[in-house]
């Protein structure tokens, strides 16, 4: 017996030592010299490709050319010339050396945000979103791009400018002051005089430089970021310690926000940066120059994550920050289950907990919590641009290249059923691409609605007039309407999809259901396999975006009429004169321009019938338990989640009243709040 | 008359009957099965003009494609014909062995068996009435005094028939609902469930909310109501004026206020049924609004109201009806039990006898390839299997294949050991002496007497069929949505638990046909339990 205890002690005891094995140690690293000959070998390389591109264009400017080609070359020329002028890609330079002429601007008006109200202390509860633990806390890097990624990065982090969330207007951030070049793509930036990183370090020029360092170097796994910052900027310029310069590719409107909306890495904590790059800083607490930080203790693997408020943070009290960012900790919890996540949220272990599902919002929180006042209930109408959630159709396939037949499958798609039954009236139906850009948006342009007659008259003109006894409508070379939908399975979406296949039949339309892994879905999407495919990109702001998805570039394979795969081209759409707008509005440099020209787009791709758009909502609602308190206007108007901005806070009285109330049996009156300043009367 | 002969007589009824119907355009329950396998559109579109038919003989093949069901049905007829006229013909001398009588009345005495087995017979012959009880297609309407039958004919009536505008297939319990508020002298007589068991979902069902002594009450129910309630305009009902919360009958919180158009142009907070504050006029008269109605959305609660809107046993989350998706459920299990018996069974006696009777290398060596196949962990490739053809294209003879491909085993181990154990017995020995043939021998005088072990399996492995089929569909990995699935329902049921008729319906359903087959079950084990009539030493 005793050698048996014994043997079975020696079995755990080698279960666990091996565990118990320290962190990794890594030598020390200095990329100084390294950076600095990279630098000059990236100048060296973008001097090359110029001087090589320049060249051919002149070759084939000489030569003979349609008139719209030479147009579209001359106007590359013109821009590598441009380039020419300032050809290195990183550059530094002494205070000195700054333009004199600049004309320096800032905004310091606009609204602050949060209220003032707001207490400062307290612990704020909440869940690590998808249920798996982040597989790192490296902002870029293999798996750095994570659902936790918003959370500790994005959120967290202050670039040098950004867009206000309420006006939509740039406002400084870590610079105090910008000047625009008159080129409308060089801008240069002075940083604030007391932006100060977590660990006391003064935030320098130098740091925006590792920054380009980093998403240039081939030590980052991810292609995307060389790419990008390759493609989409000319170049960074140090001017001292506490100016710099960003040269943009294109000129913009709003230049000062798209150029500066960079967060820096700190020069000496990624001076190790180097080949081992993912596994060195997998699990290392960076300094920051945000609100909060992670500190090692609170990484605790497969339980929780936390981030803890920076003692002393430089930007406490300035106009923008002073009442956000309250509550001392942010305890981000790991639960596998997200219906274990939302009964957490019912017993109080997590304070708020989004409530789009309208099962979740109008029978499962219907619990004594809420009516005694415990748990809140707001909905808060938002404005960010809408996910174009829909029905994408591959203009390549037969039958759909035929615009009667995409009409007509607009019309046959019962989309007001999906909102009346599945979203219980609480969706509306989307009609644009991009919708909830504010003017930018198409203010008129209705989709077309659900009609069976309409739908039937356009399958006629297509010459699909008979119906077979399945109901199905074909013409007289015996061709069906069927089509299959190809899309990501999910157990909110099945029925939807259900819904919509069982109402296409009144029409005449038979639709297979094509219901794949989301990645095996995404990939047949990319591989332009699809016949149409039901997903959504979620839009960004300031400004919408069509070129990605409607170039003829990305269509097809050049000179063929093979689909280009991997690109957004979803629907393989090709009109070189759609192309024309759709660059004029991409390299627009005034609002009004990208305003027109998306009015002209959105035209053109409703009367082409490309998509069949689904349904958006128009607010986010979220159940929260008392002392978890928000400003008198609940949130900021441009945003899609209710904790993104971080103007809640914590009110520890509030806290200790409801936790006596619920054992004392003390009640509130029960609160269902709706916020609807920025709902459209008449949408 | 002999009962092959009569059997004869039926089948031959039945192929009559079936081609005939066919051959009209009619749709008659369950004899339009033998005319159903249409080749799918794509089969249609892909058959070259000319191609050979087998890789041999030169053929249309799109116009063999295009009468595939004509053809198919034809066939099928015709062998089930050809088999009624063999009965009728060879089946005069038929005498049942005294035994197999015994054994017969003696299950006729076990009460219990006896009444599951005409229980499950009478569930049968329910399922066979197929769209005459279940269906949305009308079983006859009456429409500016002549008579149609939708129900029974094969291609459907559109719309426009009925005095509809559309082309699209009529909506019989709409054109009830019309008929009866028109009070005209047209009719529509609805199946008893006016719902299809699969792709027939209801719209949001309004119930009328009754104020007693001022607070708002669920009609019928003693305790105020909670929730949220809608008040349509009076003049046209689907036009919302103004939806709110209510606490213990009285209105709490928030109310959104609608115009003319139904668009959303304010709200107004109430607390305890008093207004607080109000971010509109009085521009909506309260005269022209209905009563307060709760909209219950899918899962509905079981309703009893008029024929076209009733649901016995409620909707699920998809908003289908249950009553008709649990027989639809039972028709798909009856169907795959008849199919899945010939097959298992037929494959499994006739390899399992060979395998006892001629024993040897034979048997060796099919004795290893059926060790391997139920090694095989049997769901688990199913699910391999139909991951990999994709849900959508899975059919009911996919599963039914798979099924058999591995519980013919069974049947075949059985059988081995009684042939074993048979085959060494003097009456065998006899027969052989005689002259007999092997397959004589095999099938004519060790089978009757080896067999009793296998009918008693049977029940019990249709019991397993039933609950395979549930749990595939539970775990997604089943037949597609087209079919309806008692696994599916309850799916639903166990992620909507506070939907309770979704998950007792299905519960109590699959448990009272699996009793009724248990008990069948255990009453031929023991009519037929040899020790009544033999001993060993």
């Amino acid at each position: 017996m005793t050698r048996l205890f014994s043997l079975l002690v020696a079995a755990v005891v080698l279960a666990v030592v091996p565990s118990c094995k320290k962190a990794a140690e890594f030598e020390s690293y200095d990329n100084t010299t390294e950076r600095k000959a990279f630098y000059q070998r990236y100048n060296e390389k973008v001097a090359a490709e110029l001087s090589k591109r320049t060249k051919e264009l002149q070759d084939a400017l000489a030569g003979d050319l349609p008139e719209a080609e030479r147009k579209e070359k001359q106007s590359e020329l013109d821009d590598l010339r441009r380039r020419e002028q300032r050809p290195a890609y990183f550059e530094e330079f002494t205070e000195a050396d700054l333009p004199k002429d600049l004309n320096w601007e800032t905004d310091y008006d606009e609204p602050e945000l949060g209220s003032p109200d707001a207490k400062k202390g307290g612990t704020f509860h909440s869940y690590i979103p998808g249920g798996g633990f982040p597989p790192t806390i490296r902002a870029c890097g293999r798996e750095a791009n994570n659902s936790f990624r918003s959370y500790h990065w994005d959120d967290i982090e202050l670039s040098l400018t950004s867009f206000h969330p309420e006006t939509g207007k740039v406002f400084p951030l870590l610079a105090d002051r910008w000047a625009i070049a008159p080129d409308g793509q060089t801008v240069y930036f002075h940083i604030h005089d007391d932006a100060k990183w977590s660990d006391g370090k003064e935030v320098t020029a130098g740091d925006w430089m590792m920054t380009f360092y980093v998403y240039l170097s081939d030590y980052l796994t991810e292609p995307f970021y060389r790419a990008y910052y390759g493609e989409q900027y000319w170049g960074i310029a140090s001017y001292g310690k506490d100016y710099l310069c960003i040269r943009l590719a294109y000129p913009k409107p709003l230049a000062a926000g798209f150029a500066g909306f960079i967060a820096p890495f700190q020069e000496d904590f990624y001076r190790e940066f180097g080949p081992d790059f993912e596994s060195r800083y997998q699990w290392r607490p960076r300094p920051t120059t945000g609100a909060y930080q992670i500190l090692e203790k609170d990484i605790v693997k497969g339980r929780s994550i936390s981030l803890s408020r920076v003692q002393d943070w430089w930007a406490k009290d300035k106009k923008y920050f002073k009442f956000r960012f309250n509550p001392d900790r942010i305890e981000y919890l790991q639960v596998r289950d997200e219906e274990k996540v939302f009964q957490m949220f019912l017993r109080g272990d997590i304070d708020t907990y989004l409530l789009g599902d309208a099962k979740k919002w109008y029978e499962k929180t219907e619990v004594p919590n809420v009516f005694n006042g415990y748990i809140e209930k707001a909905t808060f109408y938002n404005e960010f641009p809408a996910v174009s959630r829909g029905m994408y159709f591959n203009l390549s396939r037969p039958l759909l290249d035929n615009l009667d037949v995409r009409i007509g499958l607009q019309h046959a798609t019962n989309w007001e059923k999906v909102i009346e039954l599945d979203l219980r009236g609480d969706g509306q139906r989307l009609h644009l691409l991009n919708e909830g850009y504010g003017d930018l948006s198409h203010p008129t342009l209705r989709t077309r609605p659900f009609s069976v007659s309409l739908a039937r008259e356009a399958f006629a003109r297509a010459g699909f007039t008979e119906q077979g006894p399945d109901g199905v409508l074909r013409n007289t070379q015996g061709q069906r309407l069927s089509f299959s939908i190809n899309y990501a399975r999910n157990p909110d979406i099945n029925p939807i999809m259900l819904r919509v296949k069982e109402e296409a039949l009144r029409a005449g339309v038979e639709y297979k259901l094509e219901a794949m892994d989301p990645t095996a879905s995404f990939q047949k999407t990319a591989r332009k396999e699809h016949e149409i495919v039901f997903s959504g990109w979620q839009n960004q702001l300031p400004t919408p975006d069509y070129y990605q998805q409607f170039h003829s570039k990305d269509a097809y394979e050049p000179g063929t009429k093979k689909p280009r795969p991997m690109t957004n081209n979803i629907n393989v759409f090709a009109d070189p004169e759609v192309d024309k707008i759709l660059e004029s509005n991409r390299n627009a440099r005034s609002l009004d321009l990208i305003r027109d020209t998306s009015y002209e787009l959105e035209q053109i791709m409703h009367d082409r019938a490309v998509w069949i758009p689904s349904y958006r909502r128009a607010f986010y609602r979220v159940g929260y338990w008392r002392w978890v308190r928000w400003p008198e206007t609940f949130n900021v108007r441009l945003g899609n989640e209710p904790e993104m901005n971080h103007v809640h806070w914590i009110d520890q009285g509030i806290r200790k009243e409801t936790l006596d109330a619920m054992v004392s049996g003390r009640i509130f009156p029960e609160k269902n709040l709706v916020f609807d300043q920025h709902r459209r009367k008449n949408p | 008359m002999t009962f092959p002969r009569k059997a004869g007589l039926i089948l031959l009824l039945v192929a009559v009957l079936a081609a005939v119907s066919h051959h009209y355009g009619l749709s008659l329950p369950t004899l339009r099965w033998f005319y159903s396998f249409h080749a799918t559109p794509e089969q249609i579109l892909n058959a070259p003009e000319q191609g050979k038919l087998l890789g041999i003989f030169p053929a249309n093949i799109r116009h063999l494609r295009e009468n595939q069901h004509h053809l198919a049905g034809n066939i099928l007829t015709g062998m089930v014909g050809a088999v009624a006229l063999a009965l009728l013909f060879y089946g005069g001398k038929f005498h049942w062995n005294p035994l197999t009588l015994r054994r017969l009345a003696r299950f006729r005495s076990i009460g219990r068996g006896w009444v599951s087995f005409l229980l499950i017979i009478l569930l049968l012959l329910l399922a066979m009435l197929d769209q005459v009880l279940v269906g949305r297609r009308a079983l006859a309407v009456k429409y500016d005094g002549n008579w149609y039958f939708p129900a029974f004919r094969e291609s459907p009536y559109p719309e426009s028939q009925f005095g509809g505008a559309e082309q699209q297939e009529a909506n019989y319990r709409l054109l009830r609902t019309k008929f009866r508020d028109e009070k005209s002298t047209n009719r529509v007589i609805l199946a008893p469930i006016p719902w299809d068991p699969t792709f027939d979902s209801d719209e949001v069902q309004p119930s009328t909310l009754v104020e007693i002594d001022g607070k708002l009450h669920r009609s019928g129910e003693r305790e105020p109501y909670d929730g949220q309630a809608t008040q349509y305009r009076e003049d046209d009902p689907k036009v919302a004026v103004r939806t709110a919360l209510f606490r213990k009958g009285l209105r709490e919180g928030v109310t959104s206020i609608y115009d003319a158009k139904g668009d959303f142009i304010g709200r107004e907070a109430w607390k305890a049924g008093a207004l607080v504050e109000t971010s509109v006029g009085s521009e909506v008269s309260p005269a022209s609004t209905g009563p307060w109605q709760e909209l219950v959305y899918p899962p509905a609660p079981p309703s009893f109201g008029k024929w076209e809107t009733m649901h016995l046993l409620g909707t699920d989350s998809k908003g289908w009806d249950i009553a008709a998706g649990m027989y639809g459920g039972l028709q798909v299990v009856f169907k795959a039990a008849i199919f899945y018996i010939i097959l298992t069974y037929g494959i499994g006696i006739v390899i399992g006898c060979l395998q006892g009777y001629y024993g040897g290398w034979f048997d060796l060596v099919s004795q290893r390839i059926s060790e391997v196949f139920s090694n095989v962990p049997f769901l688990l490739l199913v699910m391999i299997i139909t991951a990999n053809i994709g849900l959508d294209k899975v059919t009911l003879t996919t599963i039914l294949l798979i099924f058999c491909i591995f519980s013919w085993i069974y049947v075949a181990t059985y059988l081995r050991t009684s042939t074993f154990r048979e085959k060494a017995r003097d009456y065998v020995a006899a027969a052989r002496v005689q002259g007999a043939s092997t397959s004589r021998v095999i099938f004519r005088h060790i089978l009757p007497n080896a067999i009793s072990t296998i009918v008693t399996l049977l029940p019990f492995s249709v019991a397993g069929l039933a609950t395979s089929l549930t749990a595939l569909d539970f775990l997604g990995f089943g037949l597609p949505e087209q079919y309806p699935s008692w696994g599916r329902l309850l799916d639903d049921g166990t992620s909507n638990l506070s939907s309770p008729w979704i998950v007792s319906s299905v519960f109590g359903t699959m448990v009272g046909v699996l009793l009724l087959i248990t008990f069948i079950g255990e009453a031929i084990r023991e009519a037929f339990d040899p020790k009544k009539f033999t001993t060993y030493q």
